[in-house]
């Protein structure tokens, strides 16, 4: 007994372990509650013992029962103290517990960043680890603030595990504190070169997820990307590459372009499946970019398709998973492609796994067409009878209603057809949808005229059938239908062939087990509807049958007016007076009917549901102002009014205004009248009441969508969508004789042009006449609608935040804070007193050139040139990606010269070139003070570069005066955006066979001022293999095609690929030429071996390459006081042209200057424009482009008059064309 | 991003639970308890993948779990990882810890688990899969220190596979390579010398008993899990207390154990 005692006191005395805790809760399964609360109040003394390893003990508990949902933030100041713990497995337990509960609300968590700070500088590299690790949890914006220089020093720490962690972490420290993104950026981007590949992939991975929310700040490092994407191996950064690839891409449609090749050979090459369906997915992505007029892309998507049509038909479901939802992607931009795999994804509908079903269901979405909807809905509804699970079920019915009533009807053929598939859908027993069902009634039944007459019979018929769909009501959703049945019978009561069956069925006894709102719609209806009888047996001169439906309305109304629901009573009782009173005069034969049909008289039209929201203030009215002035606060509370009407009276009792004599009132309202007729934004009151008696007037300024006609189908009884299905086929296949008919005497006249046309144009959609004549009333939008859509935008996103500009240069403003010890206690960490972060990076290099130049050749020459050439490097820069780019072929379409990333980046240039100048300065001062060794004639380049420093310091002043101007340049180039252009291509015919196309485009070469690269697009049009292609060129005298070392002048340049039936590939030929002022031809052959099933033969293909003057350009962004100043000087010659007749607007003119000749826009003001080009030998060329009514004038200035009289030849050549 | 990593075993109970952005603990758990119960639901053999968008309030959320034996492993990732690779990674993380529990038998059965006629013969492996014992921290991981049961074990793994949401490492042998370097770390903490054990020990041992008591060991032999620690107790009451040894063929528990006989018999 004693020794029971005993041990039990021991049993107490001992803390319990984890372990000993997970155990006691399995063994307290009954009162596991009871128990754990019992353990927490233990660690709670524990935790108030000194003992560190107590107090870990008790951490790691609450670890654990926080994962079993336990709040333990009142535990946050001692696992804090375990965190500061020396020893390493303590300090791991706390940090493991902070970030398990610690977040931005915690309190004391502002007392933690000193010791991170001193953990993060610890000699021991897992100290390090865990402390960022906990960071990454819990960091906050103070903390962030304050650690992210310390954060960023260890991005270059030594170890690569540091390494690695730092610059995942640096992504949480940029959400919480974006300021830090852009002085940390130029080393994230150096860690994309990491020699360790877990760092590289570190930094991808944040550059990746960065650039997800804001692509644009990240195209420029597209070229590094794309040097990575060739270049690693490891399929996890591919992976991440190729994903952010395919968010850059619809950005710019040229990286597109480029990437086309590399992933191709990609999906050609990897077995990884993870690598091959991102590549896929970003293909597509590409390919929806350049979507537009891009038609030797049919191989990329062909080859996707292909691709994903085996992972749907893999066994694995995750591959076939994938693959449908691949697949929905290139649905958007190219259904056609798509739709060729139906059968295989109506067969992924039947799979037993629902995620695989849901995914097909999306993809049937986009791939009906007229043609084939009926087919596919009527797939889906056997589907639907065979479903088991409701959820599936109501998927079924709602993807059902989707698909059929997606843009606006706009694959629906008959309508009748569809009406009675949501009859059929009616008949669902168990879903929840029936409000779905409802809306599309009424809303079909109201927009499409010409089917009211079918959907009011079909109507009609669910009411009087009610009973069946309303059997075990009330959670049955289905009988939300009878709603829009009864609304539909009501409004459109003029249809009802048999409106007395249909009121007896509205006033059945059974009717009161509806819901309320039900009921009340019945309620109203059935006025509406006794309207339209009373009416008819009017005209028709049968007062007792009038009567009769009279006194059965009075003999049943009343148990709706029992009814407990408000509304329906109300409406109700109201109803059964109005109709005793009819009653009455129906007895003294008084005609009634036109006055009770006067009640419901006027079209009801859909309204969008954006609509009110639509529409705009009008100018002058403030909202927010008083209407009445708020009484005055001597008016204390007890005074105010209690009741709601006493305020009416107070406001009748205050002191009106002077009493207006009438004719002043009558001069006011003409006056208002007046204004408001004037007033776009006033919304005219509709017509009145009166005048609607008739045949609604008004309706004819509803905008309505026309749907071509024929014949009505009839099918007596309760509609089966099935017969409409036979029906239709019956219908389509007469029109298509008919057709066929046309077409052969068609055929007859043209023959052979059309002829592989014609076979595939008897399939396609817009033979498919609908079969009724349909007027979709599209819906109504107040007058002046915003046509704006910024409904979806979310104000709190946090990645908005980090959308920076991260290739402007770094102010001084933009340090990251370093924290400075206020108090001599704290430990001095070494990352304390590294200076500013920008300033350290920069200043070694330029350091390590400084060096390099002294050991070099003291020759002054040698050094200003490379001065120079390091200067324009720093310039060249910023078109770095622009190049790297237009190395590439530019992409066939849309195009934008004036793109958002390369006026950015020009915006960008001119402030970093001063700032960079500016701290230059300041180092080379510094550098000055550090050793005064230096020779001579550093010195006197001090001075000079010192004399060019003020020089652009005046500049810059110059450009603060110029501020304005520049807004208003930048206003004009954003508008620049705002309309679409049309396409445009560079890419010019070069020469055509049967057997093959070639287009060409010129470039210019920035790095080498006597070359060009002509890039040529070699398409096979015909059946047969194309290989051994070679090109040559007759060279000129100026203009000489760069051969290999050792070849001829006679010698052609094999083209590096060979090209199967169909596909298209690209080559590039490099020329060197002396002079560029003028435009040059030279001749050239193509000759090429044809091979297919007949054998091969030798082909040859002359060409005339014509380099024009414009493709000596490049496109150079320049600004307006350079602009100016280039002007000034005067040695620039002047010659101009003038266009007639032309009839595009100025935004296209300008966007076709700058794409065909490679121009940039240095400004614009209404319709004249000024713009800057730069030839390969650096000819300075300026354009001033004005606009009359019907005509251009361009005045042009230039170094080289011949070339300036050669380009304005050309320009005029192309705005002739327009 | 990966938002949440979720491990539970056939029945809904947590093994291992991290949110990588804030939620409140009941949030977590309700997570928990739906993610269960839309994965308890799917049939084996059918995509790994499932959409919740309701589940994080946010449409591009997408569930990716692996099936082992008795566990579930959940990722909750939105739609800038690869669905593929965050499989793999699963596979990865696994196979990680089976290296670092150093219980390759109990893994076996684990991952034969579609074969099962192969091993042993039976579906489900009656010691209900030694590893998820492991993982609920009843049996002592790697080399365990009295503080150190493998449930934080896991958490630390997981701490070199991904870190705030973020892939840190994929290559399964720097990840042990790294978790197991910190293992020694810990170990050399408590036993770098036979002596640094005994102070180790000491605090455990006074941890245990409270202040009351003043508390010895010493360590007799070996390392790791098989140590024979000499542990003396006495209370200032009896300045002159008995020491006593005590076999510790596991550290954890049943150390625990024969130490409280140990205290009764004193007692």
């Amino acid at each position: 007994m004693a020794l029971k005692m005993v041990k039990g006191s021991i049993d107490r005395m001992f803390d319990k372990n984890l372990q000993d805790l997970v155990r006691g809760i399995r063994n307290h399964k009954e009162d596991e509650a009871k128990y754990i609360s019992q353990c927490i109040d233990e660690i709670k003394q524990e935790l108030k013992q000194d003992n560190i390893a107590v107090k870990a003990n008790a951490v790691c508990k609450l670890t654990y029962l926080q994962m079993l949902g336990y709040d333990i933030s009142w535990a946050a100041f001692n696992i804090i103290e375990v965190m500061s713990a020396s020893k390493f497995t303590f300090k791991r337990i706390g940090y493991l517990a902070a970030s398990q509960c610690f977040h931005e609300g915690t309190d004391v968590i502002m007392l933690t960043t000193n010791q991170i700070r001193k953990d993060l500088s610890s000699p021991n590299q897992y100290d390090t680890g865990v402390a960022l690790t906990g960071l990454s949890c819990f960091v906050t914006p103070d903390l962030a603030r304050d650690l992210a220089n310390d954060i960023m020093t260890l991005m270059s720490h030594t170890k690569p595990y540091i390494r690695k962690k730092a610059v995942l972490i640096m992504y949480k420290v940029f959400l919480k504190y974006p300021e830090s993104l852009r002085p940390a950026f130029p080393r994230l981007k150096e860690k994309l070169e990491d020699p360790d590949p877990g760092v590289q992939s570190a930094a991808v991975n944040v550059i990746c997820e960065l650039a997800r929310r804001n692509p644009k700040n990240y195209l420029s490092l597209a070229p590094l990307f794309f040097k990575l994407m060739t270049s690693s191996t490891n399929n996890w950064v591919l992976i991440k590459i190729i994903k952010l690839f395919g968010a850059l891409t619809p950005l710019e449609p040229r990286l597109g372009k480029k990437l086309i090749e590399p992933l191709t050979n990609l999906i050609h090459s990897t077995s990884a499946m993870s690598l091959l369906y991102e590549c896929v997915n970003t293909v597509i992505a590409v390919l929806i970019s350049l979507s537009s007029g891009m038609p030797n892309h049919s191989a990329s998507i062909q080859l996707c398709v292909q691709k994903l049509r085996i992972l749907i038909e893999d066994s694995d479901q995750n591959l076939k998973y994938l693959g449908l939802l691949a697949m929905s992607k290139i649905l958007k931009t190219h259904p056609k492609s798509v739709q060729s795999h139906k059968d295989l994804i109506l067969q992924c509908l039947d799979d037993k796994d629902e995620s695989i079903r849901l995914r097909a269901l999306d993809l049937l979405y986009g791939m009906v067409s007229k043609k084939n909807l009926m087919e596919i809905v009527k797939k889906l509804m056997i589907h639907v009878d065979k479903a088991e699970g409701t959820t599936y079920r109501d998927e079924l019915l709602t993807k059902i209603i989707d698909i059929c009533s997606q843009s606006n009807y706009q694959y629906i053929t008959n309508f009748e057809w569809y009406i009675s598939i949501l009859v059929e859908l009616t008949r669902l027993e168990g879903t929840r949808h029936g409000h779905l069902i409802a809306a599309q009634m009424l809303d079909v039944a109201i927009r499409v005229k010409a089917i009211r007459k079918f959907a009011v019979s079909q109507m009609a018929m669910l009411l009087d059938n009610a009973h069946l769909i309303a059997s075990n009501t009330q959670r049955n959703g289905i009988c939300e239908v009878l709603y829009a049945a009864a609304w539909i019978c009501g409004e459109f009561s003029e249809h009802l062939e048999e409106a007395n069956q249909t009121l007896e069925a509205m006033l059945r006894p059974k009717v009161t087990t509806l819901p309320g709102h039900i009921q009340a719609v019945y309620v109203q209806n059935m006025v509406k509807l006794y309207a339209s009888i009373l009416q008819q047996k009017e005209q028709a001169g049968e007062k007792e049958a009038a009567q009769e439906i009279t006194q059965l309305m009075i003999e049943r109304l009343p148990q709706f007016v029992q009814s407990a629901d408000l509304e329906v009573q109300e409406r109700a009782s109201c109803i059964l007076q109005l109709i005793k009173y009819i009653q009455k005069l129906q007895v003294k034969e008084v005609p009634v009917a036109e006055e009770v049909i006067a009640l419901f008289a006027g079209e009801l039209n859909p309204v969008a549901p954006k609509a009110q929201k639509k529409v705009p203030v009008p100018e002058g009215l403030d909202l927010d102002a008083w209407i009445n002035e708020p009484p005055s606060d001597s008016e204390s509370e007890d005074e105010k009014p209690k009741t709601i009407f006493h305020d009416e009276e107070q406001r009748h009792s205050k002191p009106r205004h002077p009493e207006m004599d009438e004719e002043e009132l009558a001069r006011r309202r003409e006056a208002r009248k007046q204004e408001q007729a004037n007033n776009p934004f006033y919304i005219k009151s509709s017509p009145s009441p009166q005048k609607r008696y008739q045949d609604t007037p008004g309706v004819e300024h509803i905008p309505v969508v026309q749907i071509d006609l024929s014949v009505p189908l009839k099918v007596p009884g309760m509609p089966m969508s099935d017969q409409y299905v036979k029906l239709e086929e019956e219908r389509r296949h007469k029109q298509k004789l008919e057709k066929d008919k046309k077409k052969k005497k068609q055929k007859k006249e043209k023959r052979g042009k059309h002829h592989r046309h014609n076979s595939l144009h008897t399939e396609s959609e817009e033979d498919i006449a609908p079969a009724h004549h349909v007027d979709i009333i599209t819906e109504e939008m107040p007058e002046n609608a915003l046509p704006s859509d910024e409904d979806d935008k979310d104000p709190n996103d946090p990645y908005k935040a980090l959308d920076i500009d991260l290739d402007k240069p770094l102010a001084d403003s933009e340090k990251l804070p370093v924290q400075r010890h206020r108090n001599a206690e704290a430990l001095k960490t070494p990352e304390s007193e590294v200076p500013p972060v920008e300033k350290k990076s920069k200043k070694p290099k330029k350091k390590e050139k400084k060096h390099k130049e002294k050991e070099k050749d003291k020759g002054k020459k040698k050094e200003k040139e490379k001065k120079v050439v390091e200067e324009e490097e720093e310039e060249k820069k910023e078109e770095d990606l622009d190049f790297w780019l237009s190395t590439a072929p530019p992409p066939g379409s849309a195009a934008q010269p004036q793109s958002g990333p390369q006026t950015s980046a020009a915006v960008a240039s001119e402030p970093e070139g001063v700032k960079k100048e500016e701290r230059e300065e300041q180092q080379e001062e510094e550098e000055e003070d550090e050793g005064k060794k230096s020779s001579k004639h550093k010195k006197k380049k001090h001075k000079k570069e010192k004399e060019e420093k003020s020089k652009d310091k005046k500049k810059s002043k110059k450009k603060h005066h110029h501020s304005e101007e520049e807004m208003a340049e930048s206003v004009q180039n954003g508008t620049l955006d705002d309309e679409p252009l049309p396409p445009m291509s560079s890419y010019r015919l070069l020469a055509e066979n049967p057997y093959i196309k070639t287009t060409y485009d010129i470039q210019g070469n920035l790095q080498n001022d006597s070359q060009v690269t002509v890039s040529v697009i070699f398409e096979n049009k015909s059946t047969s293999f194309l290989k051994s292609m070679e090109l040559n060129v007759l060279d000129s005298l100026n203009t000489k095609m760069l051969r290999p070392e050792g070849s001829s002048v006679h010698d052609g340049i094999p083209v590096p690929f060979q090209l199967p039936p169909g596909i298209s590939n690209e080559a590039q030929f490099v020329f060197t030429l002396q002079s560029i002022v003028m435009a040059q031809k030279l001749k050239g052959t193509l000759s090429f071996i044809v091979k297919n099933d007949e054998g091969s033969t030798h082909e040859k293909l002359d060409f005339k390459l014509h380099f024009s003057c414009a493709s000596y350009l490049i496109t150079t962004p320049c600004y307006s006081d350079a602009f100016a100043k280039l002007l000034e000087s005067g040695d620039l010659h002047m010659s101009s042209i003038k266009v007639d007749g032309i009839s595009i607007s100025f935004q296209h003119l300008l966007a076709k200057i700058c794409f065909h000749h490679h121009f940039s826009v240095v400004e614009r003001v209404d319709s004249c424009a000024s713009m800057y080009s730069r030839s390969i030998q650096g000819h300075h060329v300026c354009l001033l482009v004005k606009k009359g009514e019907n005509s251009v004038s361009i005045d042009g200035k230039c170094s080289d008059p011949t070339l300036l009289s050669n380009l304005l030849d050309e320009m005029k050549e192309t705005l002739s064309k327009c | 991003m990966i938002n949440a990593i979720l491990v539970f075993n056939n029945h809904g109970k947590p093994r291992l639970v991290r949110f990588y952005r804030h939620l409140a603990e009941e949030a977590q758990q309700q997570i928990l308890r739906d993610t269960f119960h839309m994965v308890l639901r799917r049939d084996e053999h059918v995509c790994n993948f499932l959409e919740c968008g309701s589940l994080f309030g946010s449409p591009d959320c997408k569930l990716i779990y692996r099936h082992y034996a008795t566990l579930y492993f959940v990722f909750c990732v939105d739609s800038s990882e690869s669905e593929l690779g965050i499989l793999d990674l699963i596979q990865v993380f696994v196979e990680t810890l089976d290296k670092c529990f150093e219980n390759v038998c109990e893994l076996d059965l684990i991952f034969h688990m579609d074969k099962p006629g192969r091993i042993l013969g039976w579906k489900c492996p009656p010691v209900m899969s030694r590893m998820e014992l492991q993982i609920a921290g009843l049996c002592a991981g790697g080399g365990a220190g009295p503080i150190r049961p493998s449930c934080l074990l896991v958490h630390y793994i997981l701490q070199e596979v991904v870190i705030g949401g973020m892939v840190l490492e994929t290559n399964m042998n720097e990840i042990v390579a790294q978790a197991e370097a910190q293992s020694k770390l810990e170990k050399a903490e408590v036993s770098g010398s036979v002596w640094g054990l005994e102070r180790g020990a000491q605090v455990w041992a006074q941890g245990r008993l409270g202040s009351g008591y003043h508390a010895g060991a010493s360590v007799l032999w070996g390392g790791g899990r098989r140590e024979l620690v000499a542990l003396r107790v006495s209370q200032p009451a009896h300045p002159q207390g008995k020491a006593h040894r005590v076999g510790a063929p596991h550290w954890g528990v049943q150390g625990a154990a024969s130490m409280q006989v140990l205290l009764c018999c004193q007692g």
